[in-house]
């Protein structure tokens, strides 16, 4: 049976958000790294040891939330 | 009672548990890095580095969030400590809820509510009794050995086991819920959960099969034996497919998709990586939305959150690229990450067939030649080493050696512990190449199972002997009761006449069997509570054998391990907790009153009385984890690298992993000695870790090494056959006379020596083995815990002003001289190295008659590594013999009363040891023996008479025995 519903399930939404919030932690930790020719100290930058993977962390964290908002498997979800 | 109220309590009280662990193991958690693994979790978790394989990367990034409360860099170890701590008292939180859910369908099934004719279903007496069982279960767990000792240290262990406690309760919570639509939802969570505890540790895998039990009973229609077996069989597969499927299985497809986009379509690398994970996530989402079915749907759902739990190993991938100075393994393409995955650093151990440590090897004849067979297995791609292609290489292919004898459960497969085996056994039958079957068996019984397992067990519930890691002998290791006579038998020896070492060895904890009584009658109480019971029996037997006795059988263990490995089976160890739990509502359930009123004190005196157990555990396994004021690891760590001198930029071989780990805490974490460089020999076996020496990283230049990856890429160099006597390297002639070849890492130290000519310090920790680099022994000068590889030295030489600077002035010694800090085994063997220096330094002043500075290193001794904490051993014999030239007699005498007094305790209880058993102990009656004549003899040599007298008869009468 299945139920359409109008409005949008909230649970979609906390994944996809959780989902953009993953990657762009990702996006932020990447960068270029040492090499023989020398250290790169940014590779400790605030923006890709602390901000990263916050963000990270909390999509990881946001996806338990969106789970936890889900419904039942019958609606469209 | 009503069941909101219920509920209300319950959940109270498993706060109040939650606090109580809390408190316990914030109050004992080690205020910096711990001894072996924890620096480097810590530095992976504090600056996203890699760590050893599987890496942990969800770890690594809880840890993260945890560090940033530290105020300053010291203060970072602290805080993933207490990230263990704060984690565990969760996992406690889970277990209370556990068991009191499992109680109360216990204790109130339809059936047994209608024959004991309770008319109110939650009366007050049921409900003391349900929380007592959750109180005095959890409490059991939290006070209890190995789960105490992963609770206060960094490492994924108690993370791995919140997730278990987790999962396990989230299995419950569905069930509760099963009828109503939203069940669905914990199912899903448990998957993700799943996924991400890849990223912590494989354990938690292992609930899976008593989880799929649950689901079974819940909606099965009619429960059959034929039902149960199945149930078995899928919870099996499961754990298998994700294990050896999913895990290793989305990485290697993503390695054929990058060979396809970078080899075939000559895309950039990682193209390839990026468009499969694409196609893979918007592909099984598609699926998703198409599919119609409840269950095909449910399945989705649940791979597609297995895999984003998964996908935190993009973490460890893009650290990696950016060449972090610890980066084990280089895991920053699809196929290093692929080996990185599946440990393949640490070799393979034969389960169902294969051969046994004494197989030979088939060969077969190719020209003139007979060669091992070999097979060629799988090729191995990395990226092409010349930097101008984007391409992936095979580097060389997998080779399996053949062996003409193979068996069935080969459970001594390691021909490197031959020696070891025969050991254990005492002489192993074979028939023809392989071990007989019995014989096999034997091994698996008395080792693997008995003394790698249930001895673990019975530490946490029965009793703990002391904290020296065993192998057999009967002094170290073993489990006890406490109740004397029960252990004279057990050992084989006479527990009255213990040495004081050993009586007062913190790891000493008795609990005279008690837990593990209340756990067998929980046990059997359970499986007699109708059906209900014999179900919830079954689900909590298979998370104990899965979380212990199938890890047993998975590892194929050896002996001679280098520690004692009890942290897996932390699993098996909760779900014997919950049977502890249980074991109340069987007491209280066993006593029969008719008032009310009689009903309510006897619930609660049944609670206290089970209270008392965990009380007592805790009465005893405090004080040997309490690391409270400890900072040995960092300190240690910093002394090796302080060894070296400022200038220069020095360098410092260190052994392996145990003796690296420290230093590297201190250089990345606390950021002390950047200008230095720790080279493990070890690791120098490895192209990834010489690629990883020849980038500059802090303060530190690269090492001169001239060579070039393809020369000493993985395959290439491994050894090298040396048919010359000498090379010279400056001025010093290295001599290789008694050398066959030398292994890459030697290869690569002597190229270092050579191209840094003299112009940079090399230094060999004095850690190092004495089989590590042997032709360099005869040009070492000792500075402090390391050598200078010298071209002027002649033999082994002191370097007196270095050595006494450091001991005096630059060495740090981790809080030892304060009261009542635990010294387990580990930290108290580094103190010995560091007392065997200060013995070093002051026979060497003694040599020079400066004997006003050898007796300011006696005093730093006793003030740093007093007595009380860190006990004499037979170097502070140099320190008696100052305290002697120097008219210090009293402090002599104390010294030398004090070993003579140990030893003779020890020599005395040795001799008491039953004939069968006293194999292993003879190593330390050879120790002790030679302590005794060598603290003898100093006394002799100073006319000690009254301590020789006070001690002759024993003496004599030891040496006697000696010699018969």
């Amino acid at each position: 049976m299945k139920i359409l519903l109008k409005k949008k399930l909230t649970s979609r939404k906390i994944l996809m958000i959780a989902c953009i919030l993953i990657l762009a932690g990702y996006v932020l930790m990447s960068g270029p790294g040492s090499t023989e020719k020398a250290f790169n100290p940014d590779i400790f930058s605030v923006r890709r040891i602390v901000i990263a993977p916050l963000l990270c962390l909390s999509g990881y964290i946001l996806i338990i939330v969106g789970i936890l908002k889900y419904k039942s498997i019958s609606d469209n979800t | 009672m009503q069941q909101k109220t219920f509920q209300k309590i319950n959940t109270l009280m498993a706060w109040l548990m939650f606090a109580i662990a809390a408190v316990v193991y914030g109050l004992t958690v080690e205020p910096t890095a711990s001894l072996w693994d924890c620096p480097e979790f810590i530095a992976c978790g504090y600056k996203l580095e890699i760590g050893h394989p599987p890496g942990a990367p969800v770890f690594m990034l809880v840890a993260n969030l945890f560090a940033q409360f530290a105020k300053d860099p010291s203060q970072v170890a602290l805080m993933v400590n207490l990230l263990s701590a704060f984690l565990s008292a969760g996992c406690i939180f889970f277990l209370f809820l556990t068991i009191t859910h499992l109680a109360r369908r216990c204790l109130l099934s339809e059936e047994l509510r209608v024959k004991s004719e309770e008319s109110d279903p939650l009366s007050i007496p049921q409900v003391i009794t349900l929380e007592a069982c959750g109180i005095v279960g959890a409490l059991s767990y939290t006070f209890s050995d190995t789960f105490w000792f992963s609770a206060v240290e960094a490492e994924v262990y108690a993370f791995s086991s919140f997730l278990t406690a987790l999962m396990f309760w989230l299995i419950l919570k569905w069930e509760d819920e099963a009828d109503e639509p939203g069940s669905d939802r914990w199912i899903i969570l448990i998957a993700y959960i799943t996924g991400l505890s890849i990223g912590v540790h494989l354990l938690c895998l292992l609930c899976l099969p008593a989880m799929s039990y649950v689901v079974y009973f819940r909606k099965t229609k009619r429960i059959t034996r034929l039902g149960m077996l199945k149930t078995l069989v899928a919870g099996a597969l499961l754990v298998a497919i994700i294990l050896y499927g999913l895990i290793p299985g989305v990485v290697k497809i993503g390695g054929w998709a990058e060979l396809l986009f970078t080899n075939v379509l000559h895309c950039p690398y990682n193209t390839g990586l990026i468009c499969y994970i694409t196609v893979l996530t918007c592909g099984l989402i598609y699926l998703y939305y198409k599919v119609k079915r409840r269950l095909a749907k449910l399945s989705l759902a649940c791979v597609l959150m297995l895999l984003a739990g998964y996908s935190s190993y993009g973490v460890i991938f893009i650290r990696a690229n950016a060449n972090t100075p610890m980066c084990e393994n280089a895991p920053g393409n699809i196929f290093s990450l692929g080996s990185y995955l599946n440990r393949e650093q640490y070799g393979e151990t034969p389960l169902l067939y294969g051969p046994a440590y004494c197989s030979e090897l088939d060969y077969e004849q190719k020209g003139d030649y007979l060669v091992p067979k070999q097979k060629e297995g799988k090729a191995i791609y990395r990226p092409s080493a010349d930097s101008t292609r984007e391409e992936y290489e095979v580097i060389r292919h997998n080779i399996k050696y053949i062996y003409k004898d193979n068996m069935l459960f080969p459970r001594m497969h390691s021909s490197r512990h031959d020696k070891a085996y025969e050991q254990w056994m005492g002489g192993v039958k074979k028939k023809g190449n392989l071990p007989t079957t019995l014989e096999n068996l034997r091994f698996f019984l008395s080792y693997q199972v008995n003394f790698m397992y249930w001895r673990y067990f019975l530490w946490n519930f029965v009793g703990r002997q002391n904290n020296i890691q065993g192998n057999g002998e009967v002094e170290h290791g073993n489990w006890i009761t406490g109740i004397s006579w029960i252990d004279n038998l057990l050992l084989g020896c006479d527990t009255s006449k213990l040495p004081s070492d050993l009586k007062e060895n913190k790891g000493r904890n008795v609990f005279y069997g008690l837990p593990l009584l209340l756990g067998l009658v929980g046990l059997f109480w359970q499986y007699n509570r109708g059906n209900e019971g014999k179900r919830q029996f079954l689900m909590v037997l298979l998370l104990f054998v899965m979380t212990g006795l199938a890890i047993v059988v998975y590892l194929n263990q050896t002996p001679m391990q280098p520690r004692e490995r009890d942290y897996a089976y932390a699993g098996s160890f909760y779900a014997f907790a919950i049977w502890i739990g249980l074991g109340v509502a069987a007491l209280r359930e066993e006593i029969r009153v008719k008032s009310e009123k009689h009903k309510v004190v006897l619930s609660v005196v049944v609670g206290l009385v089970g209270l008392a157990i965990p009380i007592q555990m805790a009465s005893q396994t405090w004080d040997d984890h309490d690391r409270s004021g400890r900072y040995t690891c960092r300190d240690f760590g910093a002394n090796y690298m302080e060894s070296t001198q400022h200038e220069g930029n020095p360098i410092i071989l260190s052994n392996g992993d145990n003796d690296t780990f420290p230093l590297w805490y201190n250089h990345e974490v606390e950021g002390f000695r950047t200008d230095t460089r720790t080279c493990n020999m070890e690791y120098l076996q490895t192209d990834w870790y010489i690629d990883q020496m020849k980038r500059p990283a802090y303060q530190s230049p690269a090492l001169p090494i001239s060579w070039q990856h393809k020369d000493y890429q993985e395959g290439k160099m491994e050894y090298v056959p040396v048919n010359i006597d000498s090379i010279n390297i400056g001025n010093m002639v290295v001599s290789l006379k008694d050398k066959k070849g030398l292994y890459k890492s030697e290869l690569i130290v002597l190229e270092m020596l050579m191209q840094a000519d003299w112009k940079r310090p090399v230094y060999l920790s004095i850690s190092v083995g004495s089989s590590v680099l042997p032709f360099l022994r005869d040009h070492l000068v000792l500075e402090g815990l390391a050598y200078r590889i010298s071209p002027t030295a002649t033999g082994k030489q002191v370097d007196v002003e270095r050595l006494y600077e450091n001991i005096m002035h630059r060495f740090r010694y981790g809080g030892l001289n304060r009261k009542g800090v635990y010294v387990d085994e580990d930290t108290k063997r580094l103190a010995n190295t560091h007392q065997l220096i200060m013995s070093v330094l002051i026979d060497s002043l003694l040599q020079q008659a400066d004997v006003k500075r050898a007796l300011e290193v006696c005093r730093k001794w006793q003030k740093e590594l007093p007595n009380v904490n860190v006990p004499y051993t037979e170097y502070a014999l140099s320190m008696a013999r100052c305290y002697y030239l120097t008219n210090h007699t009293e402090e002599a005498d104390e010294i030398v009363n004090n070993l003579l007094r140990r030893s003779i305790e020890w020599l005395t209880w040795i001799e008491t040891i039953n004939r069968r058993r006293i194999g292993g102990s003879l190593h330390s009656r050879y120790e002790w023996m030679q302590t005794m004549l060598l603290t003898f003899s100093l006394a002799d040599q100073f006319d000690r008479k009254e301590i020789m007298n006070k001690y002759r008869y024993q003496y004599e009468n030891l040496i006697k025995k000696e010699t018969d």
